[in-house]
Order: structure tokens, then C-alpha cells, then sequence
């Protein structure tokens, strides 16, 4: 079936998804943002410029350029809204035959609707080019409070663009969407979004498969770009204040001022002082001028804090229209760029006493739910297609009761996993496979699934037999482990029905008493793997001497032997950092056997392997992966 | 549901050819399933196997967006050389070296594939070119013609790193 775009035509700015796989995925334009401007433009050659371009050239061509004609589409003209935009727009607008608004644009009048049609033409061919495939079909949201004739006007639009629009989504409804709120139920959601120019506050009520908004309000005219305003006013009347330089009147240094005033922003979203620093702003008598400044977080909330504060007004005004107390609202969503502020965040999270859901990108939120909506429609999103995760980590319990992983926590299922195992003794006749679920460092700690041994293994060094043991969690959840000694062919295998069948609350259980334990049982993780580590060196030192008998001097030996006794006691004491000690020590010593033996070998013979790389290879092979004797 | 639900007893007396009809109704069923977790399977193979094919593309995109950021960001610096330099009364050894040191970053930036956007004819184009400002022209043949070059910009690989940010002339008579 051919791809619906979702669609978000913003008043500032417009972005387009698609759901691939069963996720959104935002499509960037032929420009290679993942936003485009919603502006057009007909330049004097009567050229029309959709998006960036127009933007670049706005203000060469102010009246030809028209940006913000959501604020227009489908009113009247003698509304309230239209009249008092009417003062702010540099183009011109007149009423239309039928009581519209009507846009002037290289010498044409055209309804709100074609201009918007020309973004979301501009959208689609950008898509198109991108996906290598014709679009036809489009998701388009709107804002909550829109009514049905700026809705229809809406729809007209993508029509004119060559759309055959599925649905006009609510852009609330859609971020909702886009967290996967509609699988909830009877959940109470207040969505928070703070665009460029314009401020909306929705709640949502979540019923069965329903979106309802029970409420809307909001400013059309606040947004990120009064922040910037008082940033920029703020950095001119400081460095007058300090220099005595008035740099308002100046445009060059204007523009590098209004880039540092955004950067300032982005900025202290992550630390809590900026420097603004603009050398050569410019330049007088004295010679060159530099601009230093700092900004602090706190100066900056201090500066936009009103803004902030009205927001929170309206939104308690918006959660009390929809006959809801505080307490009642379940979830928050963020949406628009401006809520990257880490001081909307938190005032939005004193306000609810809930950390908002602000994972998704605020910019790209609305699009992407615009695409889950598509998705659903188009039959992405079929229940039979649904497939699981598997919620805890499965796998093995290897030598120190170390807990092995084999198909890590939210892996989708079915799924397969293979991993080589071997022995921890020499001529080891059997391993034990115990399986087990859960988030714990050590075997003990987590939950027992089952258990098998597979014995008959031939005799053979430590190390050498290789056993494979494979996890299978197909569809249903259920878990087949297979344990093959690749040199005999002989297989065990247990089949565990219940891998997935725990409840919700039992898996949330394990997830924080992992949590929890996380410290201690990284300790206890440690300390199995230095004694491992250690057990191996004495293994590995021990046959060494086996191997080259009587060549070895009896004092190397002795010392061989007098660290191993102080490694031992070490062992004993279970003290991670007494037992790195003594095996560092120990593998000292232990080199002096290749060092020896590498000194006193004939040039004709074939010189033995450095200790080190044996050690070190035998640390990686067995650290992890051998199976319990 | 499993194999094991879907056989149910017949009434003996029902006969033959209702055994028939539910039978026929079941395979039915079973077809259209059939087709359904088919279609559901290529579906996901299909879905997999583009995936893999677009993931190169996108590790790509990622790699360049990373790297059109971070040179972006340098800019910012390389302008601010631009201006010392333009500073008449910076001393000459100095300067020399500042030179240098500019040329070094131009030279790097060329390396990744940024150059600087020149100004042929002098006549504003959105596609390189932002205007930030505009004058009025005397003269209808100097309409959006670029006035004064307030930022250089820069391409990568061809495309537009960061336009030119320009004062245009305006003819308004």
C-alpha cells in the first residue's frame, strides 16, 4: 500500500513523517532540515520560493512574502483575530467575496488555503524525492481550537496540493499519538505546546479507542521568538552599560548578536552560565571592540519568567474548563521547541508534580503522531503483527555464579541466540545449564527457569570442549535452551512455557531490585570475575610448570609458589582489590617462567609464546563464558 | 486458539453435507488467515530487509549532519579571524600571523569539502544569499543587487553550509 504522510503545517514551521516498520521516521526536505519554514514568496521575476528560500529573501520582499497564513485560514475577515493581524503583517489581506480573507502575492489575490497549498506541494514533492515514490495520501493536524470551516479550509489546501487528505488531526490528539497514549486508558493527558509564535495548552480525555479534547487555550501570539527578543534587548543595554557603544542601530552587528542571543538559549538549556562573546563587534576611535558577557540560567528565566508564568495561568484555566482538578491529570506531554528550557520544564513539573514526557523531539512530536494516525489507517499497526518484547534478561549462570546474558531485556520477539561455552576443570565430565531471568549481576539474585546437565563431554583440558548453548523464545513467549558438545554431538534441552508469564507488577519487581542492587552487585560481579581471573592464572601457571618440568629453576619456583600461597589467602579474604594485587604479583612471577625458558632456548628451536598474550587470551575465552562444573 | 479448540463434535444427525458447509466455512477461514499472516510476513521480510538497505544511507546522513554541525560552529570562529585581520590598525608581524593561522583554517575547512561562496555578479539569489537588510537603489537596474556582504557563507560539497548574509538594493520607484 502506497505511504500516508503525516503532515504538521505550523504557523512558523512545517515537518513531515512517514511510519516505517511500525515507528516514525521525519522526513527531511531537499534542503536536508527536518523542518521547513512555512513561507512563500513570488519574487519580482515572478518566481515562487517555498520555505527556506522565501525566508532568505523576506526582506527584500516583504509585502510579496507570506508567512503565518494559518493565522488566516478559513476566518472571516471581520474576525477579531484577522483585524488584529491585519496591524502586524507587512503584506496586505482584504476580505474576499464571500466574507474570507484574501492574501495579496505577486500581484494575485489567493485565498490563505493556496498558499498553504503551496508549502504542503513543497512538502510532498521533498517526500517524494526522498522516498523514491508518489504520495497521495496525507494526514494533516491542525490545532484543537480550530473550527470546522478553518478545518475544511485546511483540508482544501492539501486538495489543492494534489492531497487526498485521510483525516485533519488534531495536533494535541497527534502528540498524544505519538507516545502511544491511545492504548491507555481512561487517562486524563494535558499537552503543553510552546511553538515560535504561538502557545496552546490542550486536555485530552483518553476513552475506549478515543481521543477527546475536553478543553483548549492558549496565545497566538507568545512564543520562542519574544525569549530571543528580550535576550537580544538585554545583550544591547549590558554592553552599553559596560562600553558605553550602542550596537542597536547596527545590522551587522545586529545579526551576530541575534545568532549569540539563540546560541545563549540553546546553550543554557544544558549549563547554567553562557558566555556571549562577539570580538569585533565593532569598532570606533580606539580601535577594535570585543563583546564579553555572561548570562546566567537565572538571568535568563528572570528575563522571560513572565512568559513562563502566563503560560502556567492559562494552563490551570484550560485543565478547570475541562472540569478537572490538577490531581486528575494523568500524563504531560511537551511539545514545541521552547520546551527544551529546562524552566518551562520544571515549572510545568511543579505545576502537575509529574515529570513531563518530553523523550520524543518537541520540534518533530506532532509530525510523528501525524504518522502513528497514518500507520493505523494505512494497517502498519495490525494486532496480529503486534510482536513482544521480552521484558526481563534471559541467560545462564556461569563459573562463580556469575549471571551470563544471553537475550538482553527488551530484545523483540522471536528471537534466537547462540553462544560457545566450555569447561572450568580439566576432564570435566558434565556441565549443568541453569537458566535463569533477570536483571541481577549474580545467578543467586535472579530467578530460576530450569535447569539440565549435559554430561558424556570426552575428557579434555579446561577450556578446550565447546559448548553450545542456544536460547529460542518464539512468538508465544516460550523458551526452548539447547546445550550441543560440538565434539561428541551429544544435545540436552529443556523447553520453559513460563519465561514470559510473570505479571506486570513481578517484572517491575525485578527491574527495581536490580535497580536497588545495582552498587552491590556490581561489587559482587567484580569480585567473582577477579577470582576467575585469578583461577585462571593458577591454572594456566601451574601447567606451564607441568609442561616444562625440571627446565625451570627451583628459585623461579619457589617464588612461583610463595606468591600462589599469598594469592590463596588473598582468595580467601574476598578483598577485590587484595586479590588484583597478589594475582598481579603472582603473574609476575609466572612471566619469569617464559622469560626463562625463552632465554635458554636454542635459536633453532621455535621460540614459546609469551606468557602475557596466553594470559591475556584466556581472560577473554573463559572470563565470561564458562559454563559452571 | 489452538489446533485442539477448532475440532468440535458433530451431531451424527446433522449429516454429511452440514459436515461440508463447516468444513468449507473453516477452510475459508483458515484461507483468508492464511493470506492475512502471509501477506503480514512478506510485509515484515520486506520492511527488514529495506531497513537494512536504507540504514547505510542513514548512518551516512547522520555522519554528515554531525560533521556540517560542528563545522558550522567553527565558522563562527573563522569569521572572527576575518575581522581581526580587517583591522587597519593591528601591528604588521602580528597580523602576519593571524594570516596564517586564517589560512590554515580556510585550508581545513576546504579539506572537508567547505568553500567560501563568491560573489560573481553581484545580483541576490535566496539559494546562497540571505538578506538581512536593504538599501534604496537610485537606479531600476540595481534592484537585488547585493549592496554590502555583511557574513561570507560557505557551501559543503555543493550544498549550502550557511548563506551569505547580505544588504540588497531595493528599487521602489
Amino acid at each position: 500500500m502506497a505511504k500516508i504522510l503525516g503532515i504538521d503545517l505550523g504557523t512558523t514551521n512545517s515537518a513531515v513523517a512517514i511510519v516505517e516498520g511500525g515507528s516514525p521516521r521525519v522526513i527531511e526536505n531537499k534542503e536536508g532540515a527536518r523542518t521547513t519554514p512555512s513561507v512563500v514568496a513570488v519574487s519580482k521575476a515572478n518566481e515562487r520560493l517555498v520555505g527556506l528560500l522565501a525566508k532568505r529573501q523576506a526582506v527584500t520582499n516583504p509585502k510579496g512574502t507570506i508567512f503565518s497564513a494559518k493565522r488566516l485560514i478559513g476566518r472571516k475577515f471581520s474576525d477579531a483575530e484577522v483585524q488584529r493581524d491585519k496591524t502586524l503583517l507587512p503584506y496586505n489581506i482584504r476580505e474576499s467575496a464571500n466574507g474570507g480573507v484574501e492574501i495579496e502575492i505577486g500581484g494575485k489575490w489567493q485565498r490563505p488555503e493556496e498558499i498553504s497549498a503551496m508549502v504542503l506541494q513543497k512538502l510532498k514533492a521533498d517526500a517524494e524525492e526522498k522516498l523514491g515514490e508518489k504520495i497521495t495520501d496525507a494526514i494533516i493536524t491542525v490545532p484543537a481550537y480550530f473550527d470546522d470551516s478553518q478545518r475544511k479550509a485546511t483540508k482544501d489546501a492539501g486538495e489543492i496540493a494534489g492531497l487526498n487528505v485521510k483525516r485533519i488531526l488534531n495536533e494535541p490528539t497527534a502528540a498524544a499519538l505519538a507516545y502511544g497514549f491511545n492504548k491507555k486508558k481512561d487517562e486524563k493527558i494535558v499537552v503543553y505546546d510552546f511553538g515560535g509564535g504561538t502557545f496552546d495548552v490542550s486536555v485530552l480525555e483518553i476513552a475506549q479507542d478515543t481521543i477527546e479534547v475536553k478543553a483548549t487555550g492558549g496565545d497566538t501570539h507568545l512564543g520562542g521568538d519574544d525569549f530571543d527578543q528580550k535576550i537580544i534587548e538585554w545583550i544591547v543595554a549590558e554592553y552599553k552599560k559596560q562600553s558605553g557603544i550602542d550596537v542597536s542601530k547596527d545590522t551587522m552587528a545586529l545579526q551576530r548578536l541575534k545568532e549569540a542571543a539563540e546560541k545563549a538559549k540553546h546553550e543554557l538549556s544544558s549549563t547554567v552560565e553562557h558566555e556571549v562573546n562577539i570580538p569585533f563587534i565593532t569598532s570606533d576611535a580606539s580601535g577594535p571592540q570585543h563583546l564579553l558577557l555572561k548570562l546566567s540560567r537565572a538571568k535568563l528565566e528572570e528575563l522571560i519568567g513572565s512568559y513562563i508564568d502566563k503560560s502556567i495561568e492559562i494552563t490551570k484555566q484550560v485543565v478547570k474548563d475541562a472540569g478537572f482538578q490538577i490531581g486528575d491529570i494523568n500524563e504531560v506531554v511537551l511539545v514545541g521547541g521552547q520546551t527544551r528550557m529546562p524552566a518551562i520544564v520544571e515549572a510545568v513539573k511543579k505545576l502537575f508534580g509529574k515529570e513531563p514526557n518530553k523523550t520524543i523531539n518537541p520540534d518533530e512530536v506532532v509530525a510523528d503522531g501525524a504518522a502513528v494516525q497514518a500507520g493505523i489507517l494505512q494497517g502498519d499497526v495490525k494486532d496480529v503483527l503486534l510482536l513482544d518484547v521480552t521484558p526481563l534478561s534471559l541467560g545462564l549462570e556461569t563459573l562463580g555464579g556469575v549471571f551470563t546474558r544471553i537475550i538482553e531485556k527488551n530484545t523483540t520477539i522471536p528471537t534466537a541466540k547462540t553462544q560457545v561455552f566450555s569447561t572450568a576443570a580439566d576432564s570435566q565430565p558434565s556441565v549443568e545449564v541453569h537458566v535463569l531471568q533477570g536483571e541481577r549481576e549474580m545467578a543467586q539474585d535472579n530467578k530460576t527457569l530450569g535447569r539440565f546437565i549435559l554430561d558424556g563431554i570426552a575428557p579434555a583440558p579446561r577450556g578446550m570442549p565447546q559448548i553450545e548453548v542456544s536460547f529460542d523464545i518464539d512468538a508465544n513467549g516460550i523458551l526452548s535452551v539447547k546445550a550441543r558438545d560440538k565434539g561428541t554431538g551429544k544435545e540436552q534441552s529443556v523447553r520453559i512455557e513460563a519465561s514470559s508469564g510473570l505479571a506486570k507488577d513481578d517484572i517491575e519487581r525485578m527491574r527495581q531490585d536490580a535497580a536497588t542492587h545495582a552498587e552491590e552487585d556490581k561489587k559482587k560481579r567484580e569480585l567473582a570475575d577477579v577470582k576467575n581471573l585469578a583461577d585462571t592464572l593458577i591454572y594456566t601457571t601451574d601447567k606451564a610448570i607441568r609442561d616444562s618440568g625440571d627446565k625451570i629453576p627451583q628459585n623461579i619456583k619457589d617464588e612461583i609458589d610463595a606468591k600462589k600461597k599469598d594469592l590463596d589467602v588473598a582468595l580467601k579474604s574476598e578483598n577485590v582489590a587484595d586479590i588484583k594485587a597478589k594475582s598481579d604479583a603472582y603473574s609476575a612471577s609466572a612471566q619469569k617462567i617464559g622469560e626463562y625458558l625463552y632465554k635458554q632456548d636454542a635459536a633453532d628451536k621455535k621460540p614459546e609464546e609469551p606468557r602475557t598474550v596466553e594470559h591475556e587470551e584466556i581472560k577473554d575465552d573463559n572470563k565470561d563464558n564458562e559454563a559452571k562444573g | 486458539m489452538s489446533e485442539d479448540e477448532d475440532i468440535e463434535i458433530i451431531d451424527e444427525d446433522a449429516g454429511v453435507t452440514g459436515k461440508i458447509t463447516k468444513i468449507r466455512k473453516e477452510l475459508e477461514v483458515c484461507r483468508s488467515e492464511k493470506e492475512e499472516y502471509l501477506a503480514g510476513w512478506q510485509r515484515a521480510k520486506a520492511d527488514y530487509i529495506n531497513a537494512g538497505r536504507t540504514l547505510g544511507e542513514r548512518l551516512e546522513d547522520s555522519a554528515r549532519v554531525a560533521k556540517t554541525g560542528v563545522l558550522h560552529q567553527f565558522l563562527e570562529i573563522v569569521d572572527s579571524i576575518e575581522q581581526a585581520l580587517a583591522d587597519p590598525t593591528a601591528d604588521s608581524q602580528w597580523a602576519t600571523g593571524v594570516r596564517l593561522t586564517y589560512e590554515k583554517c580556510i585550508a581545513m575547512l576546504k579539506q572537508h569539502g567547505v568553500e567560501a561562496i563568491e560573489l560573481v555578479d553581484k545580483t541576490f539569489d535566496p539559494r546562497y544569499h540571505e538578506a538581512v537588510d536593504t538599501i534604496l537603489a537610485d537606479k531600476i537596474e540595481d534592484d537585488h543587487k547585493i549592496a554590502e556582504e555583511f557574513q561570507k557563507g560557505y557551501t559543503i560539497s555543493g550544498r549550502v553550509l550557511r548563506p551569505t548574509k547580505v544588504k540588497v538594493y531595493v528599487y521602489n520607484k
